[in-house]
């Protein structure tokens, strides 16, 4: 299938191309899902805690609000939410194309995911637990910090090792707007110039790559469970 | 010292799950409150820290009606009204020692200072060497001690104890009751304890209330409550082995006699042969029982005897005469 010329071609791109590109797919899913947790992981809280019988009500218009702006972003399509955050991403990094700028789509797409996982996750704790650090006289922030994610920490840990590997996923595909990494290699070589073998190459180090971040993450994630032992 | 007065909640406009509920309990008392599954217990014992906001009446301690604090003077009392409960509810991430820290750094103790109380409260409850462990390596009695040490970490007044024996196995049970007994005396802490079981009222608590359908269908000292317990509430509690009202058919023809004694009196004398010889009443035994509450044992039992006041009446005087109490009662009323 694949002559020798052409493995030879591959190899020469995968040594001269591809340690910048798994560099590159590496820092920015780790930068995205870092930015995509600071607004996630507050509004996956208050998602729990601004419910009618939570910790701290908010007004009910408020909730709904929320839940509806987190479907919203959640149901456009990453493409579509690449190009819809141009003029954002315009305004944050001072222009649209490249590997920086590919973050800020990346973020917007995944707040919304990982807000949900959090709310999950917390929604795990039990409201007995809840209720002793009421009795204790905690107010509703020192319950949040003190008692809630504590006790759901291996449960966020998994919850964003999922994140962490899905926005893995939607950066391979910010190769489209330019954005470097794997998936620009892929798309480049594989979609463009008919060069499979490199697109497969490239293919097989993401999968290696996801393999990695989950094998690691729920390895932490049971690790740091101390409802195990 | 606590004060309850016409408490009420109704859930949601239409479930009453406790109706006008009004006690008393006095510093350094250890109070039992017991009743069947939907009683009210539950709600009630939340009441009285306000997880639960009643629908009406009022929670005074010392004098402060706890119903109309803020939020904010609500916490800083709540500190003095510890609780534990049924499935001890520690953080499972955090060790002994961590969940025994929990209540003082929520108070705004610096955490060297914290584990330093708290590893003195683990030793107050046994169980100093388990600082390290987690919950899930200890059983039962070990994690309710670790919860007992964590409620007292605030120097709390009052302990609120929400069937906090009620996942342990009897042997457990006693040995956790001897702790409340202890710390009720060592620390002068005032004990309210939630339970559907009549051994822990009878081991350790000095008055109960009986709740039956959201209301106290009678109070007092345990022994008397126990001995001679007058509503059918209390009855089905102290007789669960059938002493059913329903069952002892309302003839006509029989009047009913409750007597109770303590066992010096039932052992050294045939009290119902002699009453047949000394006073020529005959009388059957709808019901026997024995309890031993606080140490001593009570004997009941319940007669029947003819449809004749002057039967009754000689009945009557001779157990007063052998100083065993005795009384009437109306079965099926």
């Amino acid at each position: 299938m694949f002559s020798a010329d052409k493995f030879q071609e591959a190899l020469e791109i995968v040594v001269s191309q591809f340690p910048l590109a798994l560099w590159e797919t590496v820092y920015v899913t780790l930068i995205a899902t870092l930015f995509a947790t600071v607004i996630g992981l507050p509004l996956g809280v208050l998602l729990v805690t601004g419910k009618k019988d939570g910790i701290r009500p908010l007004p009910n218009w408020f909730n709904r609000f929320i839940d509806l702006f987190i479907n919203v972003l959640r149901s456009i399509p990453f493409l579509i939410v690449m190009i819809l955050v141009f003029p954002l991403t315009r305004v944050i990094v001072g222009t649209t194309v490249g590997t920086v700028a590919s973050i800020v789509p990346l973020v917007i797409a995944s707040f919304p995911f990982i807000a949900r996982l959090v709310e999950s996750s917390l929604k795990e704790v039990d409201p007995n637990i809840i209720e002793m650090a009421q009795s204790i006289g905690a107010t509703p922030f020192q319950i949040v910090a003190k008692v809630m994610l504590p006790e759901a920490f291996p449960s966020l840990l998994q919850n964003l090792t999922i994140a962490t590997t899905t926005i893995l996923g939607y950066s391979a595909m910010s190769g489209i707007i330019g954005g470097g990494g794997l998936g620009k290699i892929a798309i480049n070589y594989g979609y463009y110039r008919y060069k499979y073998l490199i697109m497969l190459l490239a293919v097989i180090v993401l999968v290696l790559l996801v393999q990695i971040f989950q094998s690691i993450g729920s390895f932490i994630a049971t690790k740091s469970d101390k409802r195990l032992k | 010292m606590i004060q309850i007065n016409n408490l009420s909640k109704i859930y949601n406009n239409e479930v009453e799950a406790i109706k006008d509920i009004s006690l008393t309990i006095a510093e350094g008392d250890i109070y039992g409150i017991i009743g069947l599954s939907g009683a009210g217990k539950s709600t009630l014992v939340r009441c009285i820290n306000l997880l639960e906001k009643p629908t009406g009446g009022t929670i005074e301690i010392d004098g402060v009606d706890l119903t109309g604090l803020s939020e904010k003077q609500l916490r800083e009392k709540r500190k003095e009204i510890s609780m534990i409960f049924q499935n001890f509810n520690l953080l499972n991430q955090k060790n002994c020692l961590n969940n025994v820290c929990l209540p003082l750094l929520i108070a705004g103790m610096n955490k060297k200072k914290a584990e330093k109380r708290a590893l003195e409260l683990l030793e107050i409850v046994g169980i100093k060497d388990k600082a390290t462990a987690y919950p899930s390596q200890l059983s039962g009695g070990q994690k309710q001690r670790v919860a007992i040490a964590r409620a007292l970490a605030t120097s709390p007044r009052v302990l609120l104890c929400d069937e906090a024996t009620s996942a342990l196995d009897p042997t457990t049970t006693a040995a956790i009751l001897q702790l409340l007994k202890d710390i009720n005396q060592k620390f002068n802490i005032t004990i309210i304890i939630i339970t559907h079981q009549m051994s822990v009222v009878e081991s350790i608590c000095r008055r109960v209330a009986i709740l039956d359908d959201g209301m106290v269908a009678e109070k007092g000292e345990v022994s008397s409550v126990f001995s001679n317990p007058q509503s059918a509430a209390a009855r089905r509690l102290v007789f669960p082995e059938g002493y059913d009202d329903k069952l002892i058919t309302a003839d006509e023809d029989v009047r009913f006699i409750r007597v109770v004694f303590d066992g010096d009196i039932a052992t050294s004398k045939p009290l119902v042969a002699s009453m047949a010889v000394e006073v020529n009443v005959v009388a059957s035994i709808v019901y026997a029982s024995t309890k031993s509450i606080g140490g001593k044992t009570y004997g009941s039992l319940l007669l029947s005897v003819k449809n004749d006041e002057k039967t009754v009446k000689k009945a009557l005087d001779y157990f007063t005469r052998n100083e065993v109490s005795a009384k009437e009662v109306f079965l099926n009323v």
